[in-house]
């Protein structure tokens, strides 16, 4: 009898301590990163899901959200989170935070141009979601120094529905820095011929002037730059370049003052001193560990 | 007609003391509650979660009740022996069948009703106010009272012609074919076979009856949306026809 219980004891004990020993084995799997092994394709969880697509859409943005937010994410690296957002967006196309959210954080951790393809995306999809192409702009300005492209982009997101009003103004800066200062001047001149309450024609006046300012200013400013490479210093008078045959005539000064060149060889209008300052080229900082190659302030 | 009522309301008190569907609504109740721990794991877009983690817990569970509960009724009856009394006395074969659908479709509807209360809880303490609880709330809400009307006369009709087992099995798996037809409608949008066709007609398009969507993005149910509430309506009738049809013709011996 006594044996038996000894037995009965000892069979307990050996299968608590290889418990014990398998429970310390899962253990070490929790001491690595949170990580996505595979993500099924659309279709695949689009039949998976019994006709419930959304639910499957929530399921994975759950598994994004610990794919992000876990903090030693930078050891484990972001390779899944576009998979991630490219297929619960398939699902659920009108997920607009996740197009946010991936777009903001793909492009910090040096993965721009996956993130210009899911802004690209949630533009297409949501196009009253203003963020989106806003920050698409942004990737192109800031990553990729291209104003050309970041005018076009934040031109879409100051015509969506919910911009706020100041979405204009990213416009015409891209623009003109991308010395696109005619595409600003159409843009806004369409706005205006849209523009149907006092106070927006009001804003939108006042940034075509600029636009208009921006695109003959920038004319005479090479002007003013072969000046000064014959003569080194001036032009003291603005009308010098016509005389000298660098430009045909002076266009007036869109705020109703006089255009003049100013120390720097640049053209300003009495009436408003303000001019767009010229981009910089892109530095881009060596890219430390989880740092996305942000670019110097 | 007395006679149907009659057997709806011991259809009311006998399902709602069973333990399967006690059990089942608690879970669903457990699910529902669920909904708002799983939200607070989300970055943003917590309705979402809620409205979308919620409303399928909901149909989930009101499926299960109405597949496992239904297909027992019947065909129960008849495996405990009890039927034959019952049919005995002056009560038609059809109306049994309707009385007993009748009486499942109240028990459905009321845990309908106690999961949307909860739920709604849930959404109206989220944001503070009773925002969520407007027409897209109450349309999702009507339109899954019509799957669980369509999937309970399915599992009443398997019940009257098979046994309780294989109706549960036969009216799970349509539940869930149901739940698939968009994609089946796509397969024979994509030029397939007449074989999708004709699941596309056969088995019932409960996924035109669910609105997680229009629930989480706070539109109000469309047209189309009605439309596929009456059509899961005439489905129900049909199938609830079809089964008075079978049980007057089958052989009870």
């Amino acid at each position: 009898m006594r044996i038996v219980r000894f037995v009965q004891v000892a069979v307990f004990a050996g299968l608590a301590l290889a418990t014990g020993q398998l429970a310390r084995r899962l253990d070490t799997g929790q001491l690595r990163p949170y990580d996505v092994g595979i993500v099924p394709s659309a279709p695949t969880l689009r039949w998976l899901s019994l006709g419930h697509p959304m639910l499957a859409a929530n399921l994975l943005w759950l598994r994004a959200v610990q794919y992000i937010g876990d903090p030693r994410a930078d050891q484990r690296g972001w390779d899944k989170l576009y998979p991630l957002v490219d297929t619960l967006t398939e699902l659920d196309p009108g997920h607009g935070y996740a197009y946010q959210v991936a777009g903001t954080l793909l492009s910090t951790y040096d993965k721009v141009a996956e993130s210009n393809a899911i802004l690209e995306k949630g533009a297409r999809a949501l196009p009253d979601r203003y963020i989106l192409p806003h920050l698409r702009a942004f990737n192109a300005f800031y990553y990729d120094d291209d104003w050309v492209t970041a005018g076009k982009w934040a031109e879409i997101a100051a015509r969506s529905k919910g911009a706020p009003a100041h979405a204009r103004h990213y416009a015409l800066a891209y623009y003109v820095k991308g010395r696109r200062a005619d595409a600003a001047v159409d843009y806004l001149e369409q706005i205006l011929s849209e523009a149907r309450d006092p106070e927006t024609r009001a804003a939108v006046e006042a940034q075509l002037k600029q636009a208009l300012l921006e695109r003959d200013a920038a004319r005479l400013d090479d002007a003013a730059g072969r000046w000064r490479a014959r003569y080194v210093i001036g032009p003291l008078a603005i009308g010098q370049l016509v005389s000298e045959g660098l430009v045909d005539r002076i266009p007036p000064d869109p705020f109703g003052g006089e255009l003049y060149v100013d120390d720097e060889g640049r053209v300003r209008s009495t009436a408003n001193a303000f001019r767009f300052s010229k981009p910089e080229p892109n530095q881009v900082r060596p890219r430390a560990q989880g740092d996305g190659g942000r670019r110097s302030p | 007609m007395r006679e149907t009522l009659a057997i709806a309301g011991v259809t009311i008190r006998e399902v709602l003391r069973r333990k399967l569907q006690v059990n089942l609504l608690f879970f669903g109740a457990a699910l529902v509650l669920a909904s708002h721990l799983v939200g607070s794991l989300t970055l943003g877009e917590r309705y979402r979660i809620l409205a979308d983690m919620g409303l399928t817990s909901m149909q989930l569970i009101g499926l299960l009740v109405a597949v496992f509960v239904g297909s027992s009724l019947v065909a129960g009856d008849m495996e405990r022996r009890v039927l034959q009394p019952v049919l005995a006395k002056p009560v038609p074969r059809g109306g049994y069948v309707v009385g007993r659908y009748l009486g499942l479709a109240v028990v459905l509807l009321l845990n309908l009703a106690v999961m949307a209360v909860l739920l709604g809880l849930v959404l109206a303490l989220d944001a503070g106010g009773l925002k969520p609880l407007g027409p897209p709330y109450l349309g999702a809400v009507g339109l899954l009272g019509v799957q669980f009307l369509v999937v309970g006369s399915v599992s009443v009709l398997f019940s009257s012609v098979s046994s309780a087992t294989l109706a549960a099995v036969f009216s799970m798996a349509v539940a869930i074919a149901g739940q698939m037809t968009g994609e089946i409608r796509a397969l024979w949008k994509g030029g397939a076979t007449w074989i999708p066709q004709l699941i596309w007609y056969l088995v019932p398009n409960l996924s035109a009856l669910n609105a997680n969507e229009s629930l989480v993005y706070g539109t109000a149910p469309s047209t189309q949306a009605w439309l596929a509430a009456a059509y899961g309506l005439c489905y129900a009738a049909a199938a609830l026809a079809l089964a008075v049809l079978a049980f007057e013709r089958r052989d009870l011996r």
